[in-house]
């Protein structure tokens, strides 16, 4: 039995794109326990729709976090549209599920490159992060923000995107559908790759279903929840739909997951464009929030399922507005899948959580 | 299949009974919120299973009320446990993997709970408002049944113009006190030293 | 001539920043924009760095650590606010846990505004930090000629 010491790990470390503290319990280089400690991101802006209407608190609400801006946008609009009972033209909802499936291709091939400049793999972080430039520029193009889109409103979109744009969304994605089909052959069949990840960070399916577990880290261990199958706004008109789970609930099984979503999300894309209806993409909204009136939503981020809660009281501030984010459901999951773990796999492990800590702490 | 939600008010002393009975028929826990309101803090617990989503709240709690920790069934819940707990002041027991009020460096106590003068102010100013147009309405009512009263007792061309005349002036002056009623003090002010000069001025005249 | 502003290694820290800022600086070092024609490598390590390259605001609990990393790092050393949040708090400003821009822990020499920051604004933020490193690096000379 050897001697336990406690490594400090984080706020920053080179493979950390956040600040996330982690106490390893180590003994002989095999962990035994990691007690997180997060905070560093804490910033307290639920507390600002005290002080923003509820037209002005999305442009807060997009910047809870960078990577996943278009879904929480879209969640809270969503949210409150439930609130006052505000009904989205059709146009719009085909228009925001668009960008939202452009931005979860984008966080995953971010995540890629994050996950795979973790293990050493520097040239696919580039590969991938080159390819992302790509989605960026159409984002850049329809919306005129990189990362931070705003384009999302309380009764709708912003803006539109007519039909030459359309095309040329299908013909990049196609470019890089193809070329990251290239990258995929290379990835998952890699010997020195399936060495690091196959069998690290093994969570079975029932320690999945009892610590509640989202998103592509669940369905790696074959949890097959995604809440687009509920079919909420522009969802429900997809022809067919099925989370994308796999069995072995490792780190190679979460990159297979999230390696494939990827490219389920462009088909849902040329699906959305090809059945697109023509009409508004915006209705006024007036008033304010009932008081009294709550309202819940769920949206699937691409880290998984997020869930917004919205109370009226009356006035053009709500009383409360809520998101809780999938990675905070998620930590439970990850501190156990680092017990027992090697310390070089510590990194791995983290990185296929894909955690978002700005989101978490809000 | 769409998503279904509802929301079901719950008393804190049958928490614990529910929340076991929920873990027993699989319902997977999502998460657990606080709101802040004049009437104290309640706590919104929200579980999923298949496509319903169902809340249940915990009305009126203060930072007195111990609420009984959920982690020996559903062991995620301990971030959200002492979230609230830094965030709101509500004391939470035998959370399993408990911060004691550290998972958050904040540097003021229960930030969520803490109400702003600005705010106070806006609430206050709402009120007035409120008050005034009430008051309003009321002396409309009044101003209603008087005027037929004079209309009956003076005679009616002489008695309609003057109480007409009078009945609308006094309405306009409802209407400024309303308006100044929610001003800042020193606006008002200035707006009734303004109305007072042009009153002297067409006086004058 | 110093050495440093032929190939300025930088460091990344993430204060209390949405991740805008921090994927977009990663952003300017890979093929899109390709910091790395400049000789910039992204460091882990605060003592091999001549950048510290600073996103999001400053916070109770991260104050700290943003200290601890500028003081590990060896003279001459640049400090750059990227992103409006590190400028002066951004849109979160009044927030309770928000003390404000990175200059509140920190000296910054450069700001560089932007939600989330466009690389083009961090190149040109580079570039002028590796000016100022090499005015920094002239001082120091001189005043060890002094001594």
């Amino acid at each position: 039995m050897g001697k336990a010491s406690v490594i400090p790990f984080g706020p920053q470390h080179p493979v950390l794109p956040e600040p996330l503290h982690l106490d390893l319990v180590v003994e002989d280089e095999v962990v035994i326990e990691a007690v997180p400690q997060i905070g560093f991101v804490h910033r307290g802006l639920e507390k600002l729709v005290e002080t923003r209407d509820y037209n002005q608190f999305i442009y807060v609400a997009e910047r809870i976090c960078g990577i996943c801006a278009m879904g929480h946008s879209l969640g809270y609009a969503e949210t409150v549209e439930r609130l006052m009972g505000v009904e989205v033209p059709k146009r719009a909802e085909y228009l925001r599920c668009i960008w939202h499936e452009l931005s979860r291709v984008h966080s995953h091939l971010l995540w890629l490159g994050l996950a795979a400049d973790a293990f050493g793999f520097e040239s696919l972080f580039m590969h991938c992060w080159r390819l992302r430039e790509r989605v960026l520029d159409i984002f850049e193009k329809t919306t005129g923000g990189r990362v931070i889109l705003s384009v999302v409103k309380v009764g709708g979109v912003v803006r539109d995107i007519d039909r030459s744009m359309f095309d040329e969304i299908i013909t990049t994605l196609d470019g890089v559908a193809e070329e990251y089909k290239a990258i995929l052959k290379t990835l998952l069949n890699d010997t020195s790759i399936k060495n690091r990840t196959v069998g690290v960070g093994y969570i079975s399916h029932d320690e999945a279903v009892n610590l509640s577990m989202v998103g592509p880290f669940a369905r790696a261990s074959a949890v097959p929840y995604d809440v687009r199958s509920f079919g909420l706004g522009a969802y429900g008109d997809l022809s067919d739909f099925q989370p994308i789970t796999d069995t072995a609930g490792d780190c190679y099984a979460r990159m297979k997951v999230r390696c494939y979503e990827l490219l389920q999300s462009i088909d849902l894309i040329k699906e959305f464009i090809a059945k697109i209806p023509d009409g508004d993409i915006d209705v006024t909204v007036k008033g304010n929030p009932a008081d009294g009136a709550e309202a819940c939503n769920v949206l699937e981020q691409p880290r998984g399922e997020c869930y917004y809660y919205a109370r009226g009281n009356g006035t053009k501030n709500l009383a409360r507005m809520r998101m809780r984010t999938p990675t905070s459901q998620n930590l439970a999951g990850m501190v156990h899948a680092l017990k027992g773990c090697d310390l070089a796999d510590v990194n791995m492990i983290i990185l296929t959580v894909d955690p978002c800590i700005s989101c978490t702490e809000r | 299949m769409a998503l279904e939600t509802c929301f079901n008010p719950i008393e804190l002393s049958a928490l614990s009974e529910k929340v076991k009975a929920r873990k027993a028929e699989g319902w997977r826990f999502v998460q657990l919120l606080a709101v802040n309101t004049d009437e104290g803090i309640d706590l919104i617990y929200s579980f999923m299973k298949d496509n319903v989503l169902e809340n249940d709240e915990v009305k009126g709690l203060t930072n007195t009320d111990i609420v009984p920790s959920i982690t020996d069934e559903y062991l995620e819940a301990f971030v959200f446990e002492n979230e609230v707990h830094d965030l709101f002041d509500i004391q939470i027991k035998g959370i399993a993997i408990d911060f004691g009020g550290h998972f958050y460096k904040l540097h003021e106590k229960a930030p969520m709970t803490v109400i702003s003068p600005e705010q106070k102010a806006a609430k206050e100013k709402a009120a007035k408002i409120a008050a005034a147009k009430k008051a309003k309405e009321a002396k409309e009512k009044a101003a209603g049944d008087a005027g037929a009263a004079d209309e009956g007792a003076h005679g009616k061309a002489d008695a309609q113009g003057e109480s007409g005349a009078k009945a609308e002036a006094e309405d306009k002056q409802d209407d400024l006190e309303a308006k100044l009623a929610g001003m800042d003090p020193e606006k008002a002010a200035k707006v009734r030293a303004a109305m007072e000069a042009r009153a002297k001025k067409a006086k004058g005249e | 001539m110093a050495f440093a502003s032929k190939s300025p290694w930088v460091i990344h820290y993430d204060g209390s920043s949405c991740n805008g800022c921090d994927i977009e600086v990663l952003a300017t070092l890979c093929p899109g924009f390709d910091g790395e024609r400049f000789g910039v490598i992204n460091t882990g390590n605060p003592k091999h760095a001549d950048i510290f390259l600073v996103t999001g605001s400053v916070n109770e609990q991260n104050i700290d650590v943003v200290r601890e990393i500028y003081d590990q790092m060896i003279e001459p050393k640049v400090v750059i606010a990227c992103g409006i949040c590190a400028c002066s708090g951004g849109v979160f400003h009044d927030c309770y846990n928000v003390m404000g821009g990175v200059d509140k822990a920190i000296p910054v020499d450069i700001y560089a505004p932007g939600c989330a920051i466009r690389p083009e604004t961090l190149i040109d933020a580079i570039v002028q930090a590796v000016g100022i490193l090499d005015e920094k690096s002239a001082a120091m000379r001189e005043a060890k000629k002094g001594a």
